[in-house]
């Protein structure tokens, strides 16, 4: 037997232990995302009805040639994701301004790509029952100088 | 008193082998690799974010972290990579893991501060904290039982139940308790189509039998702690499998939980392969006061 341990180094890591147990289940049980990595683990914890509708947010861009097109949202090719715009998807309603960084990353991440000139936000809703889908647009915003689009000044946030 | 205090230290603070923190740590920091390299590549392209759309975590907050940019994630990166290779050779066990969990935190708040937050990497983030405190350990320690060993381990292991058992109470605060009978599966295999997924969710008993398996599993996931021999690999093989069929249906596979659940398992033995027996001698047995059952 090695390592037996002296009674602070009991203490510790019985303090540690009972600290971390108490966050993790605190940030499930009243927390939110702010709270990583004690936040609630809520992958797929909420309720979606039998006879409910699937939302799925999605952006398509006018370029400066005239095509409409699909923003690729993925880390792969424009640098964020869908469920990353799904999740600031009000801030988008609130500021479509916010849609110029959105002009701005892909100019940095796709340069060879048509520059976008108008960016819209838009919901396609599905239903579960009949597979009927619409598509709404939440917001649309012309690109400030598309072919060297500026970031927005706006501020981030804290969680 | 002291009864309960001693069961408490029994519990937390086992005297196990170094010998499995020598082999999970070979199986972690390579993971820490495959996982910024391959897993969670999101805070590279985020470097080129403009800062409008970053959230922030209170975590960053208070580490002072700042907002991610096109060379700090590189640097960051470079940090990671080296400490995890150094620590995984069991080299400065306490200096290569501290730092590879400090970068790692770094690396997968960063992923998660832009309003996508999963709860993947909470086990595995424990155990990066947690392996660097029992110091030195080597693969040929299968002999030398540690505390330290012991409470790492015990962490780890909390840790992946606490995801588990956590995950079915979440479903009970955000869904209520009809979220099995509901449709969320069916809603994620719209959302994301792949394989035999579509099928799935054309089945709605099939989706809600599912789900009340998935919901039943995730909160008596803390019987793992006490369950031992092949009752403890029947229920790691069962949530291998869940991954593995989350994996196949959504293309969602929570690896770094899957590593973390090696903890569980008696790695040492990897440091000395079961030999073949030798063949029996006769020998005559000697007398026993007691039936073999009670020995």
């Amino acid at each position: 037997m090695q390592g037996r341990l002296g009674p602070y180094a009991v203490l510790w890591r019985l303090a540690v232990t009972a600290g971390v147990v108490t966050t993790v289940c605190l940030g499930t049980w009243v927390g939110d995302d702010g709270w990583w990595p004690f936040a609630p683990m809520s992958q797929y914890a909420f309720s979606v009805r039998n006879d409910g509708v699937v939302g799925s947010l999605g952006m398509d861009a006018l370029t400066v040639d005239g095509d409409l097109v699909r923003v690729p949202l993925s880390k792969e090719r424009i640098g964020i994701e869908r469920a990353e715009i799904e999740g600031q998807a009000a801030r988008f309603v609130r500021r479509p301004e916010l849609l110029q960084d959105i002009a701005v990353l892909h100019s940095r991440r796709l340069p060879r790509e048509p520059a976008y000139a108008v960016i819209y936000l838009r919901n396609t809703s599905t239903r579960i029952l009949t597979g009927d889908s619409t598509v709404t647009t939440l917001a649309m915003w012309r690109v400030v100088d598309p072919r060297n689009p500026r970031p927005s000044g706006l501020p981030g946030g804290g969680p | 008193m002291r009864r309960a205090e001693q069961a408490v230290q029994d519990f937390l603070l086992p005297a196990l082998p170094l010998a499995r923190v020598a082999w999970l740590r070979r199986v972690v920091y390579p993971f820490v690799l495959l996982d910024v390299l391959w897993i969670v590549t999101d805070p590279i392209p985020h470097g080129d974010v403009p800062p409008s759309l970053y959230r922030g975590l209170l975590v960053r907050s208070l580490l002072h972290l700042p907002v991610p940019s096109h060379y700090s994630v590189r640097v960051l990166l470079v940090v990671i990579v080296v400490s995890a290779v150094v620590a995984a050779t069991g080299r400065l066990p306490r200096l290569a893991g501290y730092v590879c969990a400090v970068g790692m935190l770094d690396w997968v708040s960063n992923a998660f501060a832009y309003s996508k937050v999963d709860h993947d990497h909470f086990a595995l983030v424990v155990a990066l904290f947690v392996l660097p405190t029992v110091g030195p350990a080597r693969a040929a320690d299968v002999d030398v039982r540690s505390t330290r060993a012991g409470w790492a381990l015990r962490m780890t292991q909390v840790a992946a139940v606490a995801v588990y058992f956590l995950s079915a109470n979440a479903k009970m605060r955000f869904g209520g308790w009809g979220w099995a009978n509901g449709a969320t599966l069916i809603w994620a295999l719209t959302r994301r189509p792949h394989g035999i997924g579509p099928w799935v969710g054309s089945h709605p008993a099939l989706t809600h039998g599912l789900q009340w398996v998935v919901l039943v599993a995730e909160f008596c996931s803390p019987v793992l702690l006490w369950l031992r021999g092949r009752a403890l690999y029947a229920a790691l093989l069962f949530w291998a499998g869940f991954h593995l069929s989350t994996y196949l249906l959504l293309q969602i596979h929570f690896l770094p939980l899957v590593v973390c659940l090696l903890a569980f398992l008696p790695l040492e033995r990897l440091s000395r392969p079961a030999r073949p027996r030798p063949a029996a001698t006769a020998r005559p047995r000697e007398a026993s006061a007691e039936p073999s059952s009670a020995r």
